[in-house]
């Protein structure tokens, strides 16, 4: 073939190539039907419910499609934040209860039109604890999800090992420690069994513990100020960093990064009620029991409960179909199998005595202990979390002093707060 | 031979006897004992992957380990797809964004390297010059304003995106500059004399004799395309628009407790690269020679 | 053949544009998406600049005042970035410059085959090969302190611990990289003409002599060039530690051991969302590979006679 012909063939094959890429680089969904984007960070039992809703939502209305993306909980943030600066986030998202004021004062979120859900009608549906952090300027600018209580987990066949009953509450945070003591093996000079499943996460300790010591709650909105550098929450720090380091009942380096409880390696262990769910996945033939964990000296019985909210994003075009989503994902069917399927407790006042969800005796465990819940309320999420978990590190693995640690930490946590404000 | 008397002195003890034949042949032997220990170090880590990603998470929790899975299923394999169907798409996606990587270096490199070393023009030192000092530039200085560009210009979760950062490289250039300057400049003069136009020079006489150099630049640029972690790490939101690096964090995010199904999500992930390194082999290695040398 | 004046001139006037053209895309693509980012980047460290409030305020220098002097977890992952770099890169290079010269010995057998055997690790995906070392690490089950348990040593916490989880990521890294170095020194030394080792042995050099004063002198470009390399990906360190020692959010491992530069960076940047402190953290970072790397050329890079 004549080289100039095969040259321009080439050259033509090369363009048409370019071209093609090009045209597939700007690929975007058809335009038929509205999209709404719902980003959700990732938890396994979750993911399943929402799929399932999203096509009964599908099947009810067919001019909407919902694009549901799933992602890890580490990125989630790192996701939410630019996109939506940058105007490429999502309609509809979740955000812990406690960020939605952050969210709301960037002006990033819509609120619920009247039209789709009436406050009156919503404040009169809504378990008020569940709500409290989603009203902003006399509006509603999301509707709870994810309710979870902190409960206190018992592997039933440690405890009967160790000879404990498993059918029992402790009545004191002492009595816990016995308890975890007496469940913790060793072999040779390492563990091989830990009392309390703590070093995985320890966050869930902080949330309750540090909630319930005071009747304000970890935070005091008036002044910003946290509550725990005070004696009773040194006194708890104390109490909480001596499990690992003078009782020895678990250890940072043993199965790092596992989840002890779930391998059947630990005693108990303190999570969310939705973690009953993560257990069927990760090991169905467990079996614990459910109890709440117990108060600090001289507190009432309680726990600490937290909860997110479906927010529809204030950049949005489809405020009004994207409501309608939220609306639906959190209505009385829908709570149903969230309870059901997706390990969560409902927030409608309408379900909390429904003998179908109270016919688990797990769920209707966690539906009487509602009762007793207070509402975590530190000023964020992950960032406070960060710096409670540098107290416990510098106690723990450094072998800071208690006292000294808890005023840094707390000192840390007042600056971010004050930082927050100024925004 | 003077040369050579300046920079080696008899040693201190007097005259240098060689080793006897008997130590030689020990020594000898040592190394190659040495050098296969080191294999075994070098491949154990390889070896733990693959045999954990046949294995039931249990059998890997398992203290003492057990070093060979008890039986080679494939059922982690399975499982990561049917957790992730979308891996294949990953893949997909890796390889659309390297192969535009790829393509956009080859072509602007060789033409800025052909424009650099066989014209002269005013100007020539100082652009090659700016385009070295490019290369000091790293990645993270230009990420946010990146960043910020491709969201507005609706760029996030494309190809183009994705390839965006990487479409031109001054490390490219660079090569292609040194091994053009090798080619004799008689041949493009002669065509230019026989009235061919300057395109025509640049795609019938200098690519073709631009093969080696060309190949080695590919194959770097493809490596580094697939790598790729921080930039598409930032702008994908979708899951249908993942690299392989991301999707396998992402995906072993998700399950940082099933390390079987992780080491099989890690399999399916180095395959496609490993793969390439064994077809290429030869290629991959005269590229870093390549390279190596003109540093 | 020389042309007439007037015919080179147009010639040279042709010449000087099409370089232009040739040159105009790559020009152009550094103009649009390295040196504008770079400048606008600069222009952001000068501002107190959160996301989310309209409003930047200048400060001037005072994001680089705050970040030299007044923030102690940047300068922990300065430390620890820099420990990571000087810990991986010298290790890598001298069991690189080794593995080389065994490998360039003329009496070594299979040498194609320990050439594969050990660059393979680097054609391994870093994401792949830091999940598969986060597990190997694992105190209790993994096959690292399980060797070790073999020959009675009890293993350290690895990435459980705030000492040994950066030498965790190192050891990684070192794994990895040492292929790569070793494949480059190995080019470097086989373009040493072996007449230079013949004249030294004819001149009664022994082995070690040898190394010294012929090897490793010719071999100097190729170490500085690796060296160079090596540092700028080692002050880069993000994708090993992300993967590493992320965990629940939080991804600087315990006690911040393993927080690098740029994951600090990328946090300021994305997580807390601010624009202008994230922007002069990534100047100092770029003056430092600038600063670096001209050092090691000028102290390591020796003229010498042949």
């Amino acid at each position: 073939m004549n080289p100039r012909i095969r040259a321009n063939s080439r050259k033509l094959a090369v363009q048409v190539i370019l071209v093609g890429l090009l045209g597939m680089t700007t690929l975007g969904s058809a335009q038929q039907k509205i999209t709404i984007v719902h980003w959700q960070h990732h938890y396994a039992a979750r993911e399943a419910v929402v799929k399932q809703l999203i096509s009964e939502f599908e099947a009810t209305h067919p001019d909407i499609r919902i694009d549901f993306q799933s992602i890890p909980y580490g990125d989630y943030f790192q996701k939410i934040g630019p996109s939506l600066e940058a105007g490429t986030g999502p309609d509809v998202f979740q955000i812990p209860g406690p960020q939605v004021y952050e969210f709301y004062s960037r002006g990033q979120l819509a609120p619920v039109p009247a039209d789709v859900y009436a406050t009156e009608e919503l404040e009169a549906d809504f378990v008020p604890w569940t709500i409290q952090l989603l009203k902003h300027d006399g509006q509603y600018v999301g509707l709870p999800t994810d309710v979870q209580l902190l409960l206190l987990f018992y592997n039933d066949a440690l405890f009967e090992e160790a000879g404990l009953d498993p059918s029992v509450s402790f009545a004191s945070l002492d009595e816990l420690q016995a308890a975890a003591s007496s469940l913790t093996k060793v072999s040779g000079n390492r563990l091989a069994q830990a009392g309390i499943n703590l070093t995985y996460s320890p966050y869930q300790w902080y949330w309750n513990y540090l909630t319930t010591l005071h009747d304000l709650g970890a935070v005091d909105e008036q002044t910003l100020s946290v509550t725990y550098d005070d004696a009773s929450g040194v006194a708890w720090w104390r109490w909480f960093t001596d499990l690992i380091t003078v009782h020895h009942i678990d250890d940072p380096e043993f199965l790092a990064g596992q989840d002890k409880f779930a391998v059947g390696l630990a005693g108990m262990d303190l999570h969310e009620f939705t973690y009953a769910g993560n257990l069927a996945q990760l090991n169905p033939d467990l079996e614990y029991s459910l109890h709440l964990p117990p108060p600090a000296p001289g507190r009432p019985e309680g726990a600490a409960g937290t909860h997110w909210a479906y927010v529809v994003s204030a950049q949005s075009p489809k405020t009004e179909a994207a409501w309608e989503w939220v609306k639906f994902l959190t209505s009385e069917a829908a709570q149903r199998e969230w309870v059901a399927d997706g390990g969560e407790l409902p927030s409608r006042i309408s379900l909390y005595d429904d003998p179908e969800l109270r016919s688990s005796p797990t769920t209707a465990f966690a539906l009487d202990a509602m009762t007793k819940a207070v509402p975590y309320d530190a000023i964020g999420w992950d960032d406070v979390y960060a710096i409670q978990q540098n107290i416990w590190e510098t106690i723990v693995l450094q072998g800071k002093d208690v006292a000294d640690a808890v005023a840094k930490g707390a000192a840390d946590e007042e600056a971010l707060y004050r930082e927050k404000q100024r925004e | 031979m003077d040369s050579a008397r300046r920079i080696t002195q008899p040693s201190a003890a007097g005259t240098y006897a060689p080793p006897s034949r008997n130590a030689r042949r020990i020594a000898i032997i040592g190394l190659h004992c040495l050098l296969i220990a080191g294999g075994i170090l070098a491949l154990f880590p390889v070896f733990v992957m693959v045999t954990a990603s046949f294995k039931s998470l249990a059998e890997v929790l398992r203290v003492p380990p057990a070093w060979l899975p008890e039986q080679l299923t494939l059922k982690n394999f399975r499982e990561v797809f049917r957790q992730q169907p979308l891996y294949a798409r990953y893949f997909l996606n890796s390889a659309i964004v390297a192969l535009i990587t790829v393509g956009s270096v080859l072509f602007t490199s060789s033409l800025a390297g052909y424009a650099l070393s066989k014209f002269r023009f005013r100007g020539r030192n100082a652009i090659f010059i700016f385009i070295l000092g490019t290369m000091m530039i790293p990645f993270e200085i230009r990420m946010v304003p990146l960043y910020v560009m491709v969201s507005d210009w609706h760029l996030t979760d494309t190809y183009l995106g994705l390839a965006l950062p990487g479409l031109v490289g001054a490390f490219g250039i660079f090569l292609m500059r040194q091994f053009i300057a090798s080619i004799p400049g008689d041949l493009m003069d002669a065509a230019r004399i026989d009235g061919a136009s300057e395109p025509g020079i640049f795609f019938r006489i200098v690519l073709p004799l631009s093969k080696p150099a060309l190949s080695a630049l590919a194959i770097f640029t493809l490596v580094g395309s697939w790598e790729a972690f921080l930039w598409p790490l930032l702008i994908v939101n979708s899951e249908t628009m993942r690299t392989l690096p991301i999707g396998l964090a992402l995906f072993a995010g998700r399950y940082l407790q099933r390390l079987d199904l992780q080491m099989a999500a890690s399999v399916l992930t180095v395959l496609p690269m490993v793969i390439v390194f064994f077809v290429l082999q030869r290629r991959f290695v005269e590229g870093l020679t390549l390279t190596g040398l003109k540093g | 053949m020389r042309l007439p004046a007037k015919n080179r001139h147009s010639l040279n006037r042709k010449q000087t544009i099409w370089a232009y053209v040739f040159l105009a895309p790559s020009l152009l693509f550094f103009a649009v998406f390295v040196i504008y980012p770079t400048i606008r980047s600069f222009q952001y460290s000068l501002f107190d600049w959160p996301l989310g409030v309209p409003q930047k305020t200048f400060v001037g220098l005072e994001n680089y005042r705050r970040l030299l002097t007044d923030d102690p977890v940047f300068m922990t992952s300065v430390w620890n970035t820099v420990r990571f770099t000087v810990g991986t890169t010298v290790p890598t290079l001298v069991i690189a410059l080794l593995l080389a010269m065994a490998l360039n010995h003329p009496q070594l057998k299979l040498r194609g085959l320990f050439r594969t055997v050990y660059f393979l690790p680097f054609v391994l995906s870093l994401v792949a090969v830091g999940f598969v070392w986060r597990w190997m690490l694992e105190p209790t089950f993994g096959p690292v302190n399980a060797v070790f348990r073999i020959f009675g040593i009890q293993g350290p916490g690895w990435l459980a611990s705030q000492t040994w989880a950066l030498p965790g990521v190192m050891l990684m890294s070192i794994w990895r990289d040492t292929g790569f170095y070793m494949v480059i020194f190995l080019a470097g030394l086989q373009t040493i003409p072996s007449a230079f080792h013949e004249a030294a042995m004819i001149d009664g050099a022994s082995a070690w002599h040898r190394f010294w004063k012929v090897t490793l002198p010719l071999l100097n470009p190729t170490i500085v060039f690796a060296s160079v390399i090596a540092v700028i990906n080692g002050l880069q360190l993000y994708t090993a530690v992300y993967v590493m020692t992320g965990k629940s959010g939080i991804y600087g491992g315990p006690l911040n051991s393993t927080r690098s530069v740029v994951l600090q960076i990328v946090e300021t940047a994305f997580r807390s969302l601010n624009m202008g402190y994230a922007s002069a953290a990534v100047f100092l970072l770029f003056l430092a590979i600038l600063g670096l790397s001209l050092l090691q050329i000028r102290i390591l890079d020796r003229p010498f006679e042949y």
